[in-house]
Parts: structure tokens; sequence; C-alpha cells
């Protein structure tokens, strides 16, 4: 090597390892969370407090400030345990009440972000000494496998028939203004009569038979969440739909609101969470998510067992459940084996119906590829980052540094799902402007 | 010839008897008007006070009629007006009958028109009750309104009322402020709830 050359080299390489040394440092949560103040948001049980109930005369006098658009929290700020502790119970709002459930829960949240991200930290303890982790899970009867478990409020589990196993959640949605009413009523303005587990509940052929929730359109069996802007009539009834061009505009003009879902069984386990949006109805972004089937609900036959290699077992059995030196979640090509059926499978073994990956996750769905939920101390940890532009405007909320939004909180916990879980009135979180909470500007 | 001095006497005469007469008849009278009124405090007022007693009894009020025991009454008993552990019950009329005895019977010559309802209208079962409900239910509410909840006061006294949670605490102090009466908001006590008819509605958001 000449001289000419090794100058060359030696200057290249001190100015690669320069621009290394000196160029941006990866964007990261903040090493220390104590230094971003914490906000408590008291989320509590609303049983079938509908956005029909929270506008009709059983909502005392307040029906009219509802329409009029005046915030929930104007008038029932701090009284969020006695509303959760009253419904939880069954005197009103409850049809069917969970024995022995909390009717609230107070989710501490902190605020971070920089030129690229949001950082988001929770904390909440959990009613059951164990974290929520398992969901859809089938066992093994001798002969075939079937579901096992689910949310406490179906009747195999109220019987005692069969064991509490639903994951815990931390959902958040997200609004910059554009959906009517949602910085006054949050979540309510997403949840109607007719959805599951709600009053008026159609059939399946009901749903069905509707031009764009049914067979014919997004194929569903069952109502979720929508908005009221995507309803012809005033009452905003789940089958009162616009037209697809007509929900297109809307979408196409920011008229959604973005809901993301931390999964304790469906994400957590590949450092994710779900992508979504709430608009004609609660739907994926564009993209795969972090989860599917691991199991043909025809046939009910598993696609893929645990790998014994990795993790010492083809799979669990009912009493290993909730065993925390035993894996819980199956994960794509980390802990899995294509299913063997001639395994010598044993009744009482167990697999999770469920299948993550983190590698085939992609697009807008996959947005959330950097959350983290840890469990101890009968706590959920939380900690969330979230870019600020996702890149995907279509179907996301673009968060701009001086700009303020609207985030309704959720939280499931102790094996539910739909209205069982807990809400928080709408909060405000300011990026570098005021707010409700007001985030960190980090580094 | 009568002296004139002997016609003045007679005519005194006369005219003492025509005092004695009249302090006759004038104490007679008074005397029946007091023993009338002492019979008819004595009796006509008992007599009335059970009449009335009696027709705003619940056996009365809610038995009488297939309607009422199957419907308003029905649910009365599982309402907390009537459910209390201390065993202190509101009645039908203790809501529904003016608390004063002409109140009351103006209340229950009103009451007529239930007889009418059931025996010439032929509303007697509770398939015919049921829609006329939402008239019946918004027009006590607005006969409480008018009469500034006077029956719900006859028991509570909204200066002493203390609501445990915090809802009602802040609930009756913009009541207290606002000078709102009591059905304004519990226009849904007791009974089965009904949705409010448009012209409440209005009464309620104070438009």
């Amino acid at each position: 090597m000449n001289h000419r050359y090794a100058r060359f080299f030696a200057a290249s390489t001190a100015l690669t390892i320069g621009a290394l040394m000196s160029g941006p440092v990866l964007a990261a949560p903040p090493a220390d969370w104590s230094k971003v103040p914490t906000e408590t948001i008291k989320l509590f049980y609303p049983g079938q407090a509908s956005y029909n109930w929270v506008r009709s005369s059983e909502h005392k006098r307040a029906f009219s400030k509802v329409e009029r658009g005046e915030a929930c929290a104007s008038c029932h700020e701090d009284e969020e345990h006695d509303i959760g502790d009253e419904i939880v119970s069954g005197e009103r709002l409850e049809p069917n009440p969970i024995k022995g459930k909390n009717g609230w829960v107070d989710l501490k949240v902190q605020v971070a972000y920089d030129g690229e991200n949001a950082y988001f930290r929770f904390q909440w303890p959990t009613q059951m000494d164990r974290p929520g982790q398992m969901h859809d899970y089938i066992r093994f009867d001798g002969q075939k496998w079937a579901f096992y478990g689910g949310p406490r409020s179906s009747e195999k589990v109220r019987s005692g028939k069969e064991p509490p196993l639903y994951e815990d959640r931390l959902a958040m949605m997200v609004d910059d203004g554009s959906v009517k009413n949602f910085a006054a009523h949050g979540c309510w303005v997403t949840c109607h009569n007719g959805m599951r587990d709600m009053p008026d509940e159609p059939t399946a052929a009901e749903v069905q038979a509707q031009p764009l929730l049914g067979k014919n359109g997004l194929n569903e069996k069952d109502v979720r969440k929508y908005l009221p802007v995507s309803r012809t009539d005033d009452e905003a009834s789940w089958d009162k739909t616009k037209s697809a061009e007509e929900i297109a505009q809307l979408k196409a003009h920011d008229g959604f609101v973005d809901l993301m879902q931390w999964r304790a069984a469906r994400s957590n386990p590949v450092d994710m969470a779900d992508d979504g949006y709430v608009l004609q109805y609660r739907l994926f972004d564009e993209g795969k998510g972090p989860f599917s089937w691991n199991v043909d609900r025809k046939t009910m036959i598993p696609k893929y067992m645990f790998d014994a290699g990795k993790v010492g077992m083809k799979s669990l059995t009912v009493d290993e459940i909730g065993d925390p030196s035993k894996p819980y979640a199956l994960s794509l090509n980390e802990n899995t084996a294509p299913y063997d059926a001639n395994a010598g499978w044993k009744e009482g073994d167990v697999l999770p119906g469920r299948l993550l990956s983190r590698a085939d996750a992609t697009g807008s769905a996959a947005d959330n590829k950097e959350v983290k939920g840890t469990w101890a101390n009968s706590t959920w940890t939380v900690v969330w980052t979230r870019k600020m532009n996702t890149g995907h405007p279509g179907d996301d909320k673009i968060l701009e540094d001086g700009k303020a939004y609207t985030f309704g909180f959720a939280v499931h916990d102790d094996n539910v799902t739909t209205r069982f879980h807990f809400v928080g009135f709408p909060v405000s979180i300011g990026f570098g402007t005021a707010g409700d909470i007001e985030a960190t500007k980090v580094p | 010839m009568v002296e004139p001095n002997a016609r003045a006497g007679q005519a005194r005469a006369r005219g003492k008897g025509d005092m004695r007469l009249l302090k006759w008849i004038g104490g007679v009278t008074g005397f029946a008007a007091i023993v009338g009124v002492a019979v008819g405090v004595l009796v006509g007022a008992p007599v009335a006070d059970e009449v009335d007693h009696y027709f705003s009894s619940d056996a009365f009020c809610s038995n009488t009629c297939h309607t009422m025991k199957d419907t308003v009454a029905a649910e009365l008993h599982e309402a907390s007006h009537w459910t209390r552990p201390s065993g202190v019950r509101a009645g039908c009329a203790d809501c529904h009958v003016s608390k004063t005895l002409l109140g009351a019977y103006i209340d229950h010559v009103k009451g007529l028109r239930d007889l009418y309802a059931t025996f010439v209208l032929g509303i007697d079962t509770v398939k015919e009750f049921e829609p006329l409900r939402p008239e019946l239910a918004d027009r006590v509410r607005f006969r409480m309104l008018g009469n500034d909840s006077k029956n719900c006061r006859s028991c509570h006294t909204m200066s002493a009322i203390r609501p445990e949670k915090k809802r009602g605490q802040r609930a009756h102090q913009t009541a207290v402020e606002e000078g709102l009466t009591c059905i304004i908001c519990h226009y849904n006590l007791v009974h089965k709830e009904e949705p409010l008819s448009p012209a409440f509605e209005k009464v309620v958001a104070g438009d």
C-alpha cells in the first residue's frame, strides 16, 4: 500500500468513525423515567353506558349537556371511582355483573417525546396475582383440540366449567380534533348499542345481511366500535351506515380515531402493540399485525407447537397454565415447530391458539414495534415508543411538535373483553404545548 | 181609650217580647250551630278523614284495579322508596295525593276519571295501560313541576339532604343554586323508566 492510499484509507476510516460518533443518537425512551412527570388517570367500569345512553334521559339531566358537546369531565371529574363501583356492582347499567370485580383502576401515565418518537410509560395494578397473558388456548381432549377457557363474562367461565383465560390489554385512542366531540366525550363517541355485549345486539345473520358490514362488505358477524359520523341517523344506529364512498371520503380527511392496543398475549411476547383505527368499524391498519391464528377453526388442527429443542416442551398441560417458568405464547421461528399430529398428544395438553410473528408484521399495522410490558409486584409496566410521524397518515394520527391531541385510555384487566373493561374520560396531551398532560421533551 | 203612655208601655212590652223571642231564636240557632259544628267536627271530620284515608290507601290505589296492581304498584314494591331497611315506605298517595284535606278531595274527584277509563273506556289490562304510560308519566311530571314537587318536600327537606356520593352532592348544590325543583332531576324514580316527552325534555334542558 503506498502512502497516498494509506493516507486515503486512514482519512476515510477516521471520517467514518467520526461520522458514526458524532451522528444522530438513536432515539430511545428516556433512560430515567423518574424525570418525567407522572399523571394518574382514573379508569372506571362503564358497563353499558353507550353513546345512546349518555344522550338519553336515563343519563339524568346530563343528556342535554352531552348533546351540546359539554365534556363528561365537566360534571364527573373525581367521580370515576364512585361511578365504577356503582356500575360494576350491577346497581345500574350492568345487567350481568362479574362477582368480585373491581370498579376502577388508576392508570399512571408518563409521556416524553423527541424529534422522532413519542414515548409513553404506563403502570397499573392487576386484580389477579398473575399476568393475564393466556389467550385463545386450545386443549387436547384425547380425541381432538378444542378452545379452553375464556373471558370471565362467558357462561363457561361464570359456571366454573372452564378457567378464566383472557389477555390483559392497554388501549389508547387518539384524535387530532377531526372527530366531532371526541375531545369532550372520548371513547364514548365510539361505543354504541348494538355492539357486542351491548343492548339491542343484532344476530350474526342480521349483521351479515347489512350491506357495508355483512357478507358483501367487511364480512363481519358482530358489531364493534364505530363513529357516529359513519351513520346516517341521529342515533347513529349500527345498521344505518353511510356508503362506502362517503366513508372513504371521511377517512381521507382524517375523520377517524387512531386505536392502538398493547396485548399481553397477542403482541407483548414480540415487543409490539397492534395498530388500528375506528370509523365505520374497529379495523386494523393496512398491512399485517403481530398475531394470527395458530389453529384452523374449522378442523381445529393446530399449525405450530412449541419447539421442544428450544423450550424443553412441545406443549403445556392444563396444570402448567400460568406457571411463570413455562412459555405461554408461540412466536414464529423463535420457539415454534410445525405441528406434528403424531407427537403423542395426551388429554390435557394445551397449546396457544394464536401465533405471533414480529418478522411477518408489515405496513401500517406494524407501526408499534417498540412496546414492552413487564409484570412484577402485581403491576404492569408498559413502555411504548411510537413514531410522531408513522409515515401512514391514511390510518394513523400524525403527531406534531407544538400541537395537542386528545387521548382516550382503557385497560382490560382480569380476563375480560368488550364492555367489561375500565375506561377513562378523554385527556389532552400536549407535545411542546399545553395539555392535561404536557409531554416532556427529551434530547 | 188608651193613654199614650200606656200605648208606649204596651209597645215596650211588645218590643221586649220580640227581643226575647229573637234572643230565644238566636240562642237556639246559635246552640244548634254550635251543636252542628260540634257534631260536624266530631263526626263529619273523622268521616271525611276516614273517607280520604281509604281512598288514599295503597289497598285502594294499588289493589282496586288490575292495571295498577300489575304495573306501577309492582314497580313501587321493587323501588328504594319501598325497600328501605328502616322500614319507612312511601305509599301511592305520599307522592300522588295532596297533603291537605281539600286538596286530597280534589285529587280524589279527579281520580274518578280512572274509573271512567277502566269501566267506560275498558282500559283494564296491562296491555291497554302501557301505551298510555308516556302520557300519564308526563302528566305527573308536569303536575310536580307545577307545584314545586310539593309531595316530595312533604317528606324531604332540601336543605337537610346530604347525598353520600360526590355526584349527588354536586347535583344538589346546583339545584339549590339554580332553584331547581326535585322533578327536574328525579323524573324516573320508583316506576319503570319512561323517556321524557319533548315538552318535558325542554324543561329539563332549561331551554
